[in-house]
């Protein structure tokens, strides 16, 4: 039971990181306590919030949450904590509260810079960015695909790569056929688990990953090229060159009178 | 590509607008109620429709003009309130009216508010959000357009399911996408998902946090203008983890659980406030209902979360009210996650 309480408040902490929206959270159910006279639905809010406080830290629910959803998952349970309205409504009760006009749009500013400063901006987490592709998968992803596309010309595709691409090609393009997807998921075979692993591991033999490749029955390999030597292996196992996308070589397989 | 744009804005915008307005118990019109009904319904329906689809093994585009031909009949009926609505109000007139009504002083917060919400609006059109989870959320969609098919292929190899992931089977919000995609004339799921999802959904997310915020501070046009114009603030600093709801609302919003978080958790709330812990609900209760049916579509996790939340405000309205009758109508909105928790753990 301990545990689960413990495991509770370290998944708040991570729930918020370094933000000062927890403290901030706290002044708030302060600053509110004080309009629950005045302000029902207010109130109502606030019991709300301390009934899932309860629920999400009380060491028995905490227990079971944790069974059903997993413990690792145990931050989403967070989401049903109005945080963010609690505090956009205490400041908003505050600063609609001052009298004249230049004071609310002075505390209103005030309370988006601290709201800012206490925060991480999305430009800064880098969480958008340009990319070239309607799909909006990355760009390297989009090359390789129109790469494989081309050569291809129509023909059923079965292509593997390492997860940096392997996560969005069906993404772009789902007619195409992967031994895997994201992390090794559905590989099913041991086979094709030391597929996924050679791609992964950057001292990969490339004379066995050409092999199992064969066997897979992959038509395309896009494989990390280590150095000078990778693609020369690769060609002399049985798949041929196509291009080079960063460091990246695309690898169709090679019907017989290319292989001799 | 621009008729596939604009289908794609028609059915996932002006679609459960309209059949919002059909659904609405409201006598005088607000858009916001009409997304709020529009939207619930449309996510109630399609969670049956792909169980449905799911059990019977049905091709994705009769699940699709079906879906279509519901939403499209519905929104048919509102239509004609709508009409209903504006010859009441005096047409274009009215419309007038409340033009210039909102230019006052008071509403120069919520001007604001706007504003930057139409910022991050262009910003999450114009950029994108790379994320693996994509490989499943939108690798499903684009493979069941791809193959025809409702929950019968593996998005990770493209090859059909021999036993099909529990924790998805009753979650199907991919197949909404790729049903919307096939409503679009085959705009390619991933595309639609991009760039249409969010511009539609960030918009209607911070349009029920502001009904929300209305609730709170009724009459108070500068309190609800502040407190709208605050958490878009908020939202755009949400970046310090990537966990907390508000950045999933920034950045993923064409995934279930951004959504369940973004945009469901919150209309939760809403729902509880006014309606649960209310003596004259301002909505009907079947707004529960098809809330709770739309967290089971979007997420497994809203198996759980929609009874969790319903639950808490169910105990505040039985302390308040002592009323059984009440509560049993409160414990039949749960019914659908209460099934499907169970099924999740016998299966």
């Amino acid at each position: 039971m301990k545990q689960a309480f413990l495991k509770a408040v370290a998944k708040w902490a991570e729930y918020w990181g370094d933000s000062w929206y927890p403290y901030l959270l706290l002044l708030s159910m302060v600053v509110l306590l004080f309009v629950i006279k005045e302000n029902r639905v207010i109130r109502d809010l606030l019991l709300f919030t301390a009934v899932v406080g309860f629920v999400c830290f009380f060491p028995p629910t905490a227990k079971l949450i944790q069974t059903a959803i997993g413990p690792y998952f145990y931050f989403r349970i967070y989401w049903i904590f109005p945080a963010m309205i609690l505090i956009a409504a205490a400041a908003a009760y505050l600063c609609s509260k001052a009298g004249a006009f230049w004071l609310k749009l002075l505390l209103t500013a005030a309370c988006a810079v601290l709201f800012a400063l206490g925060g991480t901006s999305q430009w800064e987490t880098g969480n958008y960015e340009t990319l070239h592709n309607r799909q909006k998968v990355p760009d390297e992803v989009a090359v390789i695909c129109e790469a494989i596309r081309q050569d291809s010309e129509g023909k059923e595709v079965k292509v593997a790569s390492n997860d940096q691409i392997a996560t969005y090609i069906r993404v772009y393009e789902p007619a195409w056929y992967m031994p895997y997807g994201r992390k090794g998921r559905s590989a099913g075979s041991a086979e094709r688990k030391e597929l996924y692993a050679l791609m992964e591991d950057g001292e990969r033999d490339y004379s066995r990953l050409a092999t199992i490749g064969i066997s897979e029955g992959c038509s395309y390999l896009v494989v990390p090229l280590r150095d000078e030597e990778s693609q020369p292996v690769m060609e002399q196992s049985g798949y041929q060159m196509i291009t080079t996308v960063n460091h990246y070589g695309v690898f169709r397989l090679a019907d017989k009178g290319e292989k001799e | 590509m621009v008729i596939r744009s604009a289908l794609a804005l028609f059915w996932l915008l002006a679609v459960p607008v309209l059949a919002g307005r059909g659904l609405s118990a409201k006598k005088e019109y607000r858009f916001g109620d009409s997304l709020l009904a529009g939207l619930l319904f449309s996510y109630a329906l399609a969670w049956l429709l792909t169980l449905l689809f799911t059990a019977v093994q049905g091709p994705l585009h009769i699940l699709s003009w079906i879906y279509g031909g519901i939403m499209l009949a519905v929104a048919l009926w509102g239509i004609r309130t709508f009409i209903l609505d504006l010859k009441k109000s005096g047409g274009a007139a009215g419309l007038s009216h409340h033009t210039k009504s909102f230019l006052t002083k008071e509403n120069l917060f919520l001007a604001a508010a706007i504003v930057l919400i139409l910022v991050q609006v262009v910003i999450v059109f114009h950029y994108g959000n790379v994320d693996a989870d994509d490989s499943f959320f939108v690798g499903m969609a684009a493979g069941e357009v791809e193959t025809d098919t409702v929950f019968h292929i593996d998005p990770y190899t493209g090859l059909a399911y021999k036993t099909l992931p529990k924790r998805y089977v009753y979650a199907q919000y991919p197949t909404l996408l790729a049903m919307n995609s096939v409503l679009s004339a085959g705009m390619h799921p991933a595309v639609l998902a991009h760039t249409f999802y969010p511009v539609v959904l960030l918009p209607a997310a911070y349009l029920f946090l502001y009904m929300l915020g209305k609730r709170l501070f009724p009459g108070k046009r500068e309190a609800q203008g502040i407190f709208l114009l605050l958490l878009a603030v908020m939202g755009w600093f949400s970046g310090y983890t990537q966990k907390n709801a508000l950045n999933l609302m920034m950045i993923r919003l064409w995934q279930g659980k951004a959504v369940l978080a973004a945009i469901l958790v919150p209309v939760l709330i809403y729902l509880g406030l006014t309606v649960m812990l209310e003596k004259e609900p301002a909505y009907p209760w079947y707004y529960l209902l098809m809330a709770v049916m739309g967290a089971c579509l979007c997420s497994s996790l809203g198996v759980m979360i929609a009874p969790l939340i319903l639950g808490c405000f169910g105990l505040l309205d039985l302390v308040r009210y002592r009323s059984i009758k009440r509560l049993i109508t409160w414990g039949i909105c749960v019914l659908p996650a209460m099934a499907v928790g169970i099924l999740y753990v016998v299966r």
